[in-house]
């Protein structure tokens, strides 16, 4: 595994808080540090998206790859959030099979677990609410 | 631009050589028959991660004695087909010859290890959660059967098809007949996507000496982008590939190659390209079977990531030349390359002339 503090670090607000940094101009919104829009040139500025959403689509993977062993079979969904933004994430708290529509609430959990460091990486991820 | 000669080795797992060396073999035999190129373009993926190499244009170069101008080329698992589309750019730049390389390997090492490769075509705030190559594809093909109400029935139909055409294809990788029910009932990847979806880890090498002089297959290209953020995505629409055709006016094609890594990517391909109407692209594969993926496609010729896009276009040019499999002989053909879905696709369009 190559769990990185660097990574974790600069990708902090998106992993934690689903924070995404977004241009005033033209509305895109970016999931890691930018500071000014690549394509308009403005200071971007960070908002937090909502925390509540819908499943869109879903899947159970279970041929996982190498480091996420001990985290299989894993589920990961595809989530819409309240303000139309959408994003993936993993699933947990799966009890019976995800539904298309099911409501979802974002939860941190544990993600990844560096076995030769005992790094541990944290992310939001989604539970049924 | 168009097509001198094209080579391929036989796509499954070659244990006992390097991809430097598969290559250099290939593109010898192209280069004995077509003469030293102005510039050699090699496209791999895998291959820097499995063999933990990052510089196999230089060498491929060295062990065919060039002195000539190298490139290596990526874009995803579209990586072949960006490769064939700058080829056109250099030979319309005024250059006689250009030879372009594709050569990956995926067997190296277990399988898990490929899966956590293959993940690096993902951007990384949405590989981090462990989604893989498979499980993007898992989340489209959702989406799609509910919104087209196809079955997981009707979607088996694909790899069905595509191995039918393998079984008579010499280089294909898997070459045995497989039924629905075979589709339906092998292990699961990602659901809902099985095995039997899924393309097969390969090895493999294909070259083409692409050239301004006339010859018998004459080939265009064309290509465009999208997103590659999957969640800001229509996972059920290549948008990439609907401008790439445009762009290239929309010809009319005899057979087609379309990248099908697993069964969804090459249903919406067709769809994507405006081969098929939306949602019925089973359908046109129930009724056209032989003008698609003559080869087997990726599921079951196979799928040496970085190498795919230019076996599809040396598959062409045999289609053209010699006759290709169950399709047999044909004036006309289109390739359909793409990065992750969709993030880019590189088309060509190749005719008899």
């Amino acid at each position: 595994m190559e769990i990185s503090p660097a990574h974790i670090w600069r990708n902090k607000h998106y992993r934690y808080r689903f924070e995404v940094n977004v241009c005033p101009k033209c509305g895109r919104a970016f999931r890691e540090n930018v500071e000014r829009c690549p394509k308009c040139g403005e200071r971007t500025t960070r908002v937090r998206l909502p925390l509540n959403g819908k499943l869109l689509s879903w899947t159970k993977i279970v041929q996982v790859p190498d480091g996420y062993e001990d985290f299989a079979p894993m589920y990961v969904g595809l989530v819409e959030l309240e303000d139309g933004n959408r994003v993936i994430a993993k699933l947990v708290d799966v009890l019976e099979e995800p539904k298309e529509g099911q409501e979802v609430e974002a939860v941190l959990r544990r993600i990844r677990v560096d076995g030769q460091s005992g790094l541990i990486e944290y992310a939001l991820c989604f539970r049924p609410s | 631009m168009y097509v001198c000669h094209a080579e391929v080795t036989p796509v499954c797992r070659l244990y006992e050589k390097s991809s430097a060396a598969l290559g250099a073999e290939v593109a010898g035999k192209v280069i004995r028959e077509c003469g030293e190129p102005d510039a050699l373009i090699v496209s791999t993926y895998l291959s820097r991660m499995q063999e933990n190499f990052h510089n196999i244009g230089a060498l491929i170069a060295e062990y065919l004695g060039l002195e000539t101008e190298v490139y290596e080329v990526s874009s995803g698992d579209g990586s072949g087909g960006a490769a064939v589309s700058l080829a056109e750019k250099l030979i319309k730049s005024g250059m006689k010859r250009v030879l372009v390389v594709g050569v990956d390997k995926s067997n190296d090492f277990q399988h898990k290890h490929a899966v956590k490769q293959l993940q690096t075509l993902i951007a990384p705030y949405e590989a981090v959660y462990g989604l893989t190559y498979a499980g993007a594809h898992a989340l489209a093909t959702r989406i799609y059967m509910k919104k087209f109400n196809v079955s997981e029935e009707e979607l088996a139909l694909w790899p069905v098809v595509m191995h039918s055409h393998a079984v008579h294809v010499p280089h294909a990788m898997l070459r045995f007949p497989i039924t629905v029910e075979k589709v339906l009932k092998s292990q699961v990847v990602a659901s809902p996507i099985t095995l039997l979806h899924s393309h097969p880890f390969s090895d493999g090498a294909a070259a083409i000496m692409f050239t301004s002089e006339s010859t018998p297959v004459e080939v265009k290209t064309s290509a465009s982008s999208s997103k590659l953020t999957l969640a800001e995505r229509d996972l059920t629409f290549m948008d990439s590939a609907k401008k790439a055709m445009e762009k290239l006016g929309n010809p009319e094609a005899e057979a087609f190659e379309v990248h099908d890594p697993f069964t969804i990517a090459g249903v919406i391909a067709l769809e994507s390209m405006g081969i098929a109407e939306r949602g019925k692209a089973l359908k046109f594969l129930e009724e056209n079977q032989e003008a698609v993926n003559p080869s087997g496609g990726l599921k079951a010729r196979g799928h040496p990531v970085g190498a795919t896009g230019v076996y599809q276009v040396a598959e062409g040019f045999l289609a053209i030349t010699q006759g290709l499999g169950r399709l047999g002989k044909v004036k006309s053909f289109l390739t359909q390359s793409s990065n992750l879905l969709g993030a880019s696709t590189y088309i060509t369009y190749m005719k008899e002339v």
